[in-house]
């Protein structure tokens, strides 16, 4: 509330107006650099104690980089942090796509039930890939795990919005409720899953629950690169239309907005970077609700830039929280999962509180 | 170049909203839509925007609205709902904006401030939308609509505002402000349709009322031909009289009641 009264106060004029949507855009470039800071720090921070400064100027100086630094530096914390950068701007794009489609902040892939509803489809994907003929195992293997990802997020938010949408509004109740009930269910069934599966399936299962980048390789960079960077490209384009619906279904519509093509794109964006991501990095939750939420209260809600931020932002934010997953209990490593929800739990409860009248909760 | 709408008809479930309603309005007038709670006004506007898919046919300007899609239908239409309820903290100015944004005015960004000037909210572009009071919310958003459509006529062709309650929660002088912003719209050379509830406004503002009744139109033409005492009886099941003021031929009702109608 406070941040909100104190703007008003200070923008009443028609430049201040102006300012916010110039600033949301200045913040690219800003925001663009903490992210290649953080790509840097990223780079440079780890057990083997390599550095990307040190190795960069090696090479600068045409010096040979020794084995051990070209192998640390090039096949594990290269692929780690490129995965880190995509995982984190897929969470954080989607949960702004998810809260302007649903209009509401609190909407986020992990909250509501989709980044579970991408687990099953994970968790089958891995136990019952094996019951799939040879040929086609080796043919369809790489991609088996982020396509039944997708499919079960995509099947979630369809749920989700039928359940919890009509005419044109989504009642906030019915929709965390419908995200418990999803979460619920995918959870049993998973859990069916986990007893059914043998014991390299289980060890492939528990990383992966816990959320991690450890597992990061060029080959699933390779298959969830272009997914992600597709839907986000995907969803950078919804950002007038997702201002509209801001507004409403029907005014959306008066505004000359497509509403149907531009639900359809926004669910389709939703699904393929949150199944993507969770399929290579597991459970990692908060990014989508954190990310957009402390962008709106610095740059405003205009979904255009906004959208663009988010990406630049949850990048840098995920590259952050994989850092002090690395560091705080070295040489043993934290899941990531954990790092994101010791910082998003607390930001969604806030809120909550700040929120909760306009809510009725 | 006009409204007009031929046998329209809805059905929702066992429900008839609509029955077999004609429905025409011309550029340059103002024309009122009004009945009692219930009788369909609502849906027949959404159903002349084009956001209800219904029995029948409407054109705008000559061309079925069902053929155009939303974003050619924006350019020459905009539409005030009866309550919007945005979701996140955008400002004033950036609301009216979106406005701008979808209509064929999007290169003039100073439309938006002289929108808000129009409506009486001059200065509150950079305040919060939902620190504004209900009536003042309703306000920017007719500014919204306003910079939408801004020119009443363009390329020869008039633009339409569709009004469902503008002046629902707005004090009697603002009442006043906003019908005769949608008064002087009309004689520029654009077109308004709006949804009324208060008949002695719509008898002062419109140039013709179409009276409506269970989802059937009971009577369309000019205020002094429609307001007749028998014919809003017959729509609004109480009595009513329809009266002229000695200064002119403006009729207003009064409800005969509490003997404030009574005739010796």
């Amino acid at each position: 509330m406070s941040a909100a009264r104190e703007a008003t106060g200070r923008g009443a004029g028609r430049g201040a107006c102006g300012d916010r949507l110039e600033g949301a855009r200045r913040a690219h470039l800003w925001l663009a650099l903490v992210l290649l800071g953080s790509c840097v720090a990223s780079l440079s921070i780890g057990a083997s104690g390599t550095s990307a400064a040190a190795a960069l100027f090696k090479l600068a100086s045409g010096e040979a980089l020794s084995l051990t630094e070209r192998v640390v530096l090039f096949d594990i914390r290269l692929p780690r942090t490129l995965m880190g950068l995509l995982v984190g701007a897929a969470l954080a794009v989607s949960g702004a796509v998810m809260q302007g489609l649903f209009r509401n902040p609190l909407a986020d892939p992990g909250i509501v039930g989709v980044s579970a509803g991408a687990g099953l489809g994970a968790i089958a994907a891995i136990v019952l890939g094996g019951m799939l003929p040879v040929a086609l195992q080796g043919a369809v293997g790489p991609y088996l795990v982020p396509v039944a990802a997708f499919a079960g997020s995509w099947a979630s938010v369809v749920l989700l919005y039928v359940v919890a949408t009509r005419g044109g509004h989504t009642s906030v109740a019915t929709m965390l409720l419908a995200g418990i009930a999803l979460g619920a269910l995918t959870g049993a069934v998973s859990g069916l899953m986990v007893y059914a599966s043998d014991d390299q399936q289980l060890r492939d299962l528990t990383f992966w629950q816990m959320g991690s980048l450890g597992g990061a390789t060029w080959q699933k960079i390779a298959v969830a690169g272009p997914v992600i960077l597709l839907a986000l490209a995907g969803a950078v384009l919804l950002g007038h239309a997702l201002n509209g619906l801001a507004l409403g279904e029907a005014a959306a519509m008066h505004l000359g907005i497509p509403v149907q093509r531009a639900k359809r794109l926004a669910i389709l964006a939703v699904a393929a970077a949150t199944g993507t991501a969770v399929a290579v990095s597991g459970g990692i939750g908060f990014i989508g609700i954190v990310v957009p939420h402390l962008l709106r209260l610095a740059t405003g809600p205009d979904h255009g830039p906004l959208l663009i931020n988010a990406a630049l932002l949850g990048g840098a934010l995920l590259l952050w929280a994989d850092v002090a997953a690395r560091v705080v209990i070295a040489p043993a490593e934290l899941p990531i999962g954990i790092v994101t929800a010791v910082i998003g739990a607390p930001v969604f409860l806030w809120i909550l509180l700040r929120r909760r009248g306009e809510f009725g909760l | 170049m006009s409204v007009a709408a031929r046998g329209i008809g809805l059905t929702l479930g066992d429900r008839e909203i609509l029955r077999a309603v004609d429905f025409d309005a011309r550029p340059g007038e103002v024309t009122a839509i009004v009945g009692p709670n219930g009788s369909g006004k609502t849906t027949l506007l959404r159903a002349l925007t084009g956001e209800l898919a219904a029995r029948g046919e409407v054109t705008l300007n000559g061309v079925p609205v069902a053929a155009r899609n939303a974003t050619a239908l924006a350019l020459q239409r905009a539409v005030l709902p009866q309550a919007a309820r945005l979701a996140f903290p955008f400002k004033v100015i950036e609301v009216v904006r979106m406005g701008l944004r979808a209509g064929p005015h999007a290169r003039r960004p100073q439309l938006a401030e002289r929108a808000l000037a129009a409506v009486g909210l001059g200065g509150y572009g950079g305040r919060f939308h939902q620190e504004l009071s209900g009536g003042e919310q309703q306000r920017m958003h007719l500014a919204r609509v306003l910079c939408q459509v801004w020119e009443p006529v363009l390329d020869g062709r008039p633009c339409w505002l569709f009004l469902d309650e503008p002046v629902a929660s707005l004090d009697i002088g603002h009442q006043l402000a906003v019908m005769g912003l949608a008064r002087d719209y009309a004689r520029q050379g654009g077109g308004v349709v709006a949804v009324m509830h208060d008949l002695n406004l719509t008898a002062m503002f419109a140039d013709r009322v179409a009276l409506m009744k269970a989802g059937r139109m009971l009577a369309q033409g000019p205020a002094p031909e429609v307001f007749t005492d028998a014919l809003l009886g017959a729509a609004y099941g109480c009595a009513l009289r329809a009266n002229v003021a000695p200064e002119g031929p403006v009729p207003f009702i009064l409800p005969q009641a509490a003997g404030l109608a009574h005739s010796p």
